[in-house]
């Protein structure tokens, strides 16, 4: 017989997550600011959650506890369960939504290891942290967390409780893309200082043709999975895009002449940008979709052929 | 579209002079379910018979040329086949090459048969993906068979194939004679269906297909 325990539901987690951010709203009213970021950073791991138990509860039980296996199947052969550590769930949901990027993945991540600190140590994690500048983050990663789960800011909060945070992405928003626009405008400014002769700038923005976009991987903060190059908003030369893998597919194609190879399509997300050139520095996925860079590419392998091609009704 | 026939008789089918047959197949199928892709495709396929050299290696095509298709089911080499399959019909050729449907709800089959067809292990041959698995099982409502892709592991095996095979039910299968913007919605987990043969294998039958999960 199998049911569905409400450790791994998702509708379970999502009613505790809002739950969750109640208290911790009502610490803040109360101007407990210490308590409310402890009670909004349970509510971002419950709410990280219910958005992989969403897909399947099997996502979010402890693998290596094979009561919680079981029971997320909707088989229940005991009592303690146990489910994935904030650590996991981190690492997983990048794999749900292309706006879980590296960023996003850290400062939830720390945000993570403050609880824990809080919880189970003398430490005071969320004392003395800038506020506002938390806020920004959390919210964008509630934000993204919740659309990956086909939610919305007020069907979390309420419409009322949600303006408050709305207000806060937008104004982040806005402040990105400022500051990307003024960052790419000062060294396209600085790049013009320096090349003054039109035939000179001319040289150094062809030569940028020829260059080849692993030779920079040292000059970029994440470890990526692939760069490649794109077109400098500032100079106009080429510059590298460095992105972490999102998807690969073994692609249907086939070659006549040479039935021996088969086509790997992967899918590289942007999470940072930087042109040797100008100098001009994009960090984060956010930052390089507000400079109109290409938000992923697709990069096709060619590989020996492990199996033979797949079958078709064609 | 007539969903009481579909349900009744596991096909059902509708005509009309339709400036985009593929925009109307694909609303049909959209209608039962989630259209998608056959091998990476469009999600709207079309179908126009075509010589073995020029087919994909591994397909019906590849096996059987211009000349007829045996009964089969769409997709019976995904773990679990499409619900439903749309056809349409751009132009119908100069043979007018009917379409073979049949209904393994009405065979008679006896209780020895059936029990061959649930018991008799097949590889469904799919390059990677393949997998062993039988026509029939308790446990699913759906019917595996093609015989493009599923190998008989044993001499048993071939027995089942020819169970089902064309030569058998051809005189019981229902013939839809398409004609340029008839429609033909198919219960692919219960109807096999077929290409016929015809005396000349003319290449001009288009159609258009959109798979439903």
């Amino acid at each position: 017989m199998t049911h569905h325990v409400p450790a791994f539901l998702p509708e379970a987690l999502y009613s505790k997550s809002q739950l969750y951010i109640r208290r911790g709203f009502r610490a803040k009213q109360a101007g407990d600011l210490d308590e409310y970021q402890l009670w909004a950073s349970l509510a971002l791991e419950l709410l990280g959650k219910a958005a992989l138990a969403k897909i399947s509860p099997a996502l979010i039980a402890d693998p290596t506890h094979q009561e919680s296996l079981f029971s997320a199947c909707g088989v229940q052969i005991g009592t303690d369960l146990k489910t994935i550590t904030a650590k996991t769930l981190f690492l997983r949901l990048p794999h749900i939504t292309k706006d879980f990027d590296s960023d996003v993945q850290k400062f939830c991540e720390q945000s993570a290891l403050k609880r824990n600190a809080e919880l189970h140590s003398g430490e005071l994690p969320f004392t003395a942290a800038s506020q506002e500048a938390w806020d920004k983050k959390y919210w964008y990663a509630i934000a993204v967390i919740l659309v990956a789960q086909g939610r919305s800011l007020e069907e979390w909060l309420g419409a009322e409780d949600a303006k408050a945070p709305k207000q806060v992405l937008e104004d982040t928003q806005h402040a990105i893309n400022g500051a990307v626009a003024e960052r790419i405008q000062r060294k396209a400014e600085e790049f013009q200082k320096a090349y003054k002769n039109n035939q000179k700038r001319e040289e150094v923005i062809n030569a940028s043709e020829n260059i080849r976009a692993w030779d920079y991987f040292r000059e970029f903060a994440t470890g990526a999975d692939e760069y490649w190059l794109a077109v400098c908003p500032s100079c106009t030369a080429k510059g590298v895009l460095a992105g972490l893998i999102w998807s690969e597919e073994i692609s249907d194609e086939y070659d006549p002449d040479d039935p021996m190879v088969e086509f790997v399509d992967n899918t590289y997300l942007s999470e940072e940008f930087r042109c040797p050139t100008c100098g001009l520095a994009l960090l984060g996925r956010r930052e390089v979709v507000a400079a109109n860079l290409p938000e992923e590419i697709q990069v096709r392998e060619t590989r020996e052929r492990e199996f033979e091609p797949g079958y078709g009704n064609d | 579209m007539n969903l009481d026939k579909l349900v009744v008789d596991g096909w059902c089918d509708f005509s009309g002079d339709y400036e985009n047959l593929a925009e109307v197949i694909l609303e049909c199928g959209s209608a039962l379910g989630r259209p998608v892709p056959a091998r990476g495709q469009e999600v709207v396929q079309e179908l126009c018979p075509i010589v073995c050299e020029a087919a994909y290696p591994r397909s019906l095509s590849a096996l059987f040329g211009q000349g007829s298709f045996p009964l089969h089911v769409d997709t019976a080499h995904w773990p679990t086949p499409c619900r439903y399959i749309v056809l349409g019909c751009v132009e119908p050729g100069s043979d007018l090459r009917p379409t073979l449907l049949l209904d393994t709800n009405t065979l008679n089959l006896s209780e020895e048969e059936h029990r061959l067809l649930n018991t008799t292990t097949f590889r469904i041959r799919c390059g990677r993906g393949s997998f062993y698995g039988t026509i029939l099982s308790p446990d699913r409502g759906f019917i595996r068979y093609d015989p493009g892709c599923m190998e008989p592991m044993c001499s048993l095996g071939e027995q089942a194939l020819k169970l089902l095979a064309t030569e058998r039910w051809s005189e019981l299968a229902e013939r839809i004679v398409w004609r340029k913007g008839r429609v033909l919605v198919i219960d692919n987990w219960r109807m096999l269906h077929g290409r016929a043969s015809t005396c000349a294998n003319d290449s001009s039958r288009k159609l258009l297909r959109v798979l439903v999960k």
